[in-house]
C-alpha cells in the first residue's frame, strides 16, 4: 500500500453569486466531487484550463479557503474537521508559493521580514540566527543580501516570485504548494530553482504539489499528473502516460500543441 | 519605411541616499508599424522599467531622471508636460501590466474599468461601449463575456486576469501595445489564442507591439526582432530568422540554450552567477563577472559600443563569428 501524504474525498466547492440588479444567480463549480491522493515525496502536477479550479483546490488543502463538503486527510489529519487555531499549529507544514505574489505579500514590511518573520514566530530562533537564515535563503533563490532591506514594489516582477519561494521554503514544509512557481523567471533562473526543488526532494521529506501550465516544464518536474476541466479531475496518471495518450478532450488538444512548438 | 517609435541614446535612473543608481543605460531601439519587437532578458535587468518609463509611468519612491530621448512619430515624448502624455497613456500607447492585480479597482466590477477607459479617452459611451466590450472579451477567449462584465477582480483566477488587461489594451486599438508578461500563466491553447489575435491586430490597424517574454519559443514565433537586454544596457538586436543560430553575443547565446536545451540528467541548464546588483558599478562588460566563455582582456576595462552589421547589431569585444 502506498502511503499518501494527503487523501482528498469528494471535495466541493462552488461559489455563488447574486447580481444585485437582475437577482440573477449564478454558480461556479470551482471543485467539484474531487479526489486525490498524492503519494509521500512525490511531486504531483496539476495541469488545466485557466479558471478550472486549480488555485481553488491548493488553497482548500491548505484550508486557506472552506470547502462546502468533502474530506482533506493530511498526514491521517482530516484538516477539514480542525478549528482555525489548530490548522495554525500545523501550519509550518504545509506551505504555499501563490501565484500573485505581489498581491500576497504584505506591501510594507521589507523582504528581510517577510522572509524572517514566519521563521521567527514558528522555530522560535533568535534574531542573529533569523537573519543568518534569511542570507542563506536569499542566496538560494539567487537574490544579493542588499535585497533584504528592499520593500516588494522596488523588486522586479521575477524578483518578487523569489522573495515568495523562499518565504515558503523557510519553513521547511513536508507539503508544498507551488502554485505557477517559476512563470516570471527567465530561463536561467528558472533552471537555477527547478534543480533546487529537485535537490530539497533527494535531500529530506519533501511532497510538491506543482501548478504549472508549461508541459516541457511539468514533464521533467513531475512523477504523477492530474487534468482539471472545470472544477473536475478529468484525468490522473503517470506523466508518460498522459503525454502518450490522453483521453480527455482539452489534454489531447494541449498534449497536441507540445509537439507543435517543438 | 519610417519608424513608428525611437528610443535614442536613452537613460533612467534613480536617487537613493545620495547615490545615482542606474536601470537603464543608453538605449537605442527602433519599432516599426506593424511589427513586433520581442524583449528579453533576466529576472531584473530592466524590461518592466523600460515599459513604464516610455510612458513615464513614475513608480519609484525616489527622485528619477530619465535622459535621452523617445520619438513617437518623430515627436519626443520626454518633451511632452504630464496632461499631454496622459493623451497618449492607454491611447496611442497601450501597456499591460505584468502584475495585474494592482492595476486593476478592487471595488468597480470589470465592465465599469473597461468602460471607463473607454469614456476617459471618448472612444465610446452608453450601449456603443457596451457592445465594444463584449467583443474584445470575446477577442480574448471568454466564451461568456457576460458573466465576466459583472464580475470584481477578486472573482476571477489569474489567467482571467490577464486577459482582462490584454482586453483593456487593445480596445482603444493603440499604435504601439507594450505587453509585459501577457500571456505568462496561461497554457499554450489559450496563449496562442491571445497572440494570435494581437497579432491580427498589428495587421489590421498596423499596431506594433512590444513583446516582453521570458518564454523563448513564444518571442521567436510571434517577433520580428528580439531584442536582448542585460543589466540595463541592450547587447544585442537580432532577426528573429537569425536568433537561434545567429546571435553574436554570449549572453544571448547562454539564454538561449537555457530556455531551448533539454535536460540532462534531471538537472536543468542555468548560467553560473547571477546578475549584478543594481547599485554595483562596473568596469568592462557586465557579462564578463559571469564567466563569459569568450572574455578577452579589454573586457575587464572597457564597455562595448554597440555594433551594427547585415543582420542587427551587438555589444561585445569578442562575438561569436557570423555562421556559414
Ligand atoms: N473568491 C472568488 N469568488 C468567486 N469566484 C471565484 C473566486 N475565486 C475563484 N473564483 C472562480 O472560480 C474558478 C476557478 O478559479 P481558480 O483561480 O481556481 O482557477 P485556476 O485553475 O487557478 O486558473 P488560472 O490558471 O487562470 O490561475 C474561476 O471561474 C474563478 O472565476
Ligand atoms: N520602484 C523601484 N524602486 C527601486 N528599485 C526598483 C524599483 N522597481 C524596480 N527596481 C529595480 O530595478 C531593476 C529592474 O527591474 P525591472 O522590474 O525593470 O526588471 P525586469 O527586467 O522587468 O525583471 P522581471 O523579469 O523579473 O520582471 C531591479 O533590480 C529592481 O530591483
Ligand atoms: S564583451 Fe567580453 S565579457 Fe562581454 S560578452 Fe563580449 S566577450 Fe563576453
Ligand atoms: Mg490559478
Ligand atoms: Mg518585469
Amino acid at each position: 500500500m502506498t502511503d499518501n501524504i494527503v487523501k482528498i474525498r469528494g471535495l466541493n466547492k462552488t461559489f455563488i453569486r447574486k447580481t444585485l440588479i437582475t437577482r440573477h444567480v449564478e454558480y461556479i463549480y470551482a471543485a467539484r466531487n474531487v479526489n486525490l491522493d498524492i503519494p509521500r515525496d512525490s511531486f504531483y502536477g496539476l495541469v488545466g484550463e485557466t479558471g478550472s479550479g486549480k488555485t481553488t483546490l491548493g488553497k482548500l488543502i491548505l484550508r486557506l479557503i472552506e470547502p462546502d463538503s468533502g474530506s482533506i486527510i493530511f498526514d491521517g489529519i482530516d484538516v477539514t474537521r480542525l478549528s482555525q487555531r489548530e490548522i495554525r499549529r500545523i501550519r509550518p507544514m504545509f506551505q504555499v508559493i501563490f501565484q500573485n505574489p505581489q498581491s500576497a505579500l504584505n506591501p510594507k514590511q521589507r523582504v528581510k521580514q517577510l522572509i524572517g518573520n514566519p521563521i521567527r514566530f514558528q522555530k522560535k530562533l533568535d534574531s542573529k540566527s533569523v537573519e543568518k537564515e534569511v542570507f542563506r535563503l536569499l542566496d538560494e533563490v539567487q537574490l544579493s543580501a542588499e535585497m533584504a532591506e528592499y520593500f516588494p514594489h522596488q523588486l522586479s516582477g521575477g524578483q518578487i516570485q523569489r522573495v515568495e519561494i523562499a518565504r515558503a521554503l523557510g519553513l521547511k514544509p513536508k507539503l508544498l504548494v507551488a502554485d505557477e512557481p517559476v512563470t516570471s523567471l527567465d530561463a536561467s533562473i528558472r533552471g537555477h530553482i527547478l534543480n533546487l526543488l529537485l535537490q530539497l526532494k533527494k535531500n529530506r521529506e519533501f511532497t510538491v504539489l506543482f501548478i504549472g501550465h508549461d508541459l516541457h516544464i511539468m514533464e521533467k518536474m513531475c512523477d504523477i499528473l492530474s487534468v482539471m476541466y472545470k472544477g473536475e479531475i478529468v484525468e490522473s496518471g503517470s506523466v508518460k502516460q498522459i503525454f502518450n495518450a490522453p483521453t480527455h478532450k482539452y489534454t489531447k488538444k494541449l498534449v497536441s500543441m507540445r509537439y507543435i512548438s517543438d | 519605411m519610417s519608424e513608428l517609435l525611437r528610443i535614442e541614446d536613452f537613460s533612467f535612473s534613480y536617487r537613493h541616499r545620495n547615490t545615482t543608481i542606474s536601470i537603464l543605460k543608453k538605449l537605442d531601439i527602433l519599432i516599426f508599424p506593424g511589427e513586433v519587437v520581442g524583449l528579453v532578458g533576466e529576472s531584473g535587468s530592466g524590461k518592466s522599467t523600460l515599459a513604464k518609463a516610455i510612458l513615464r509611468i513614475p513608480d519609484f519612491k525616489y527622485e528619477v531622471s530619465y535622459k535621452g530621448s523617445i520619438y513617437l512619430n518623430g515627436n519626443d515624448l520626454m518633451q511632452l508636460n504630464d496632461t499631454q502624455l496622459d493623451r497618449i497613456r492607454g491611447n496611442e500607447i497601450s501597456i499591460i501590466f505584468q502584475d495585474p492585480l494592482s492595476y486593476l479597482n478592487p471595488m468597480f466590477t470589470i465592465h465599469r474599468q473597461i468602460k471607463e477607459v473607454l469614456k476617459h479617452h471618448e472612444i465610446a459611451n452608453g450601449i456603443v461601449a457596451d457592445e465594444m466590450i463584449r467583443r474584445c472579451l470575446l477577442n480574448v477567449s471568454f466564451n461568456y463575456p457576460d458573466r465576466i462584465m459583472r464580475s470584481y477582480p477578486f472573482e476571477l483566477s489569474g489567467g482571467m486576469r490577464q486577459r482582462i488587461m490584454i482586453c483593456m489594451a487593445m480596445i482603444t486599438r493603440p499604435k504601439l501595445l507594450i505587453a509585459d508578461e501577457v500571456t505568462s500563466s496561461l497554457d499554450a491553447l489559450i496563449e496562442k489564442e491571445i497572440l494570435d489575435n494581437i497579432n491580427r491586430l498589428c495587421s489590421d490597424y498596423g499596431t506594433s507591439v512590444l513583446l516582453i517574454s521570458h518564454n523563448l519559443p513564444t518571442i521567436l514565433k510571434y517577433a520580428n526582432r528580439i531584442a536582448i537586454i542585460y543589466f540595463g544596457h541592450i547587447v544585442e538586436i537580432v532577426h528573429v530568422n537569425n536568433a537561434q543560430k545567429g546571435a553574436r553575443h554570449p549572453y544571448t547565446k547562454a539564454l538561449f540554450s537555457c530556455a531551448l536545451a533539454k535536460v540532462k540528467d534531471g538537472v536543468f541548464p542555468f548560467i553560473e552567477g547571477s546578475i549584478p546588483k543594481p547599485h554595483d558599478v562596473i568596469v568592462g562588460c557586465p557579462f564578463h563577472l559571469r564567466n563569459c566563455p569568450r572574455a578577452i582582456d579589454a573586457c575587464r576595462t572597457t564597455l562595448p559600443e554597440m555594433e551594427s552589421y547585415d543582420e542587427g547589431s551587438f555589444r561585445c569585444h569578442n562575438p561569436y563569428p557570423v555562421e556559414g
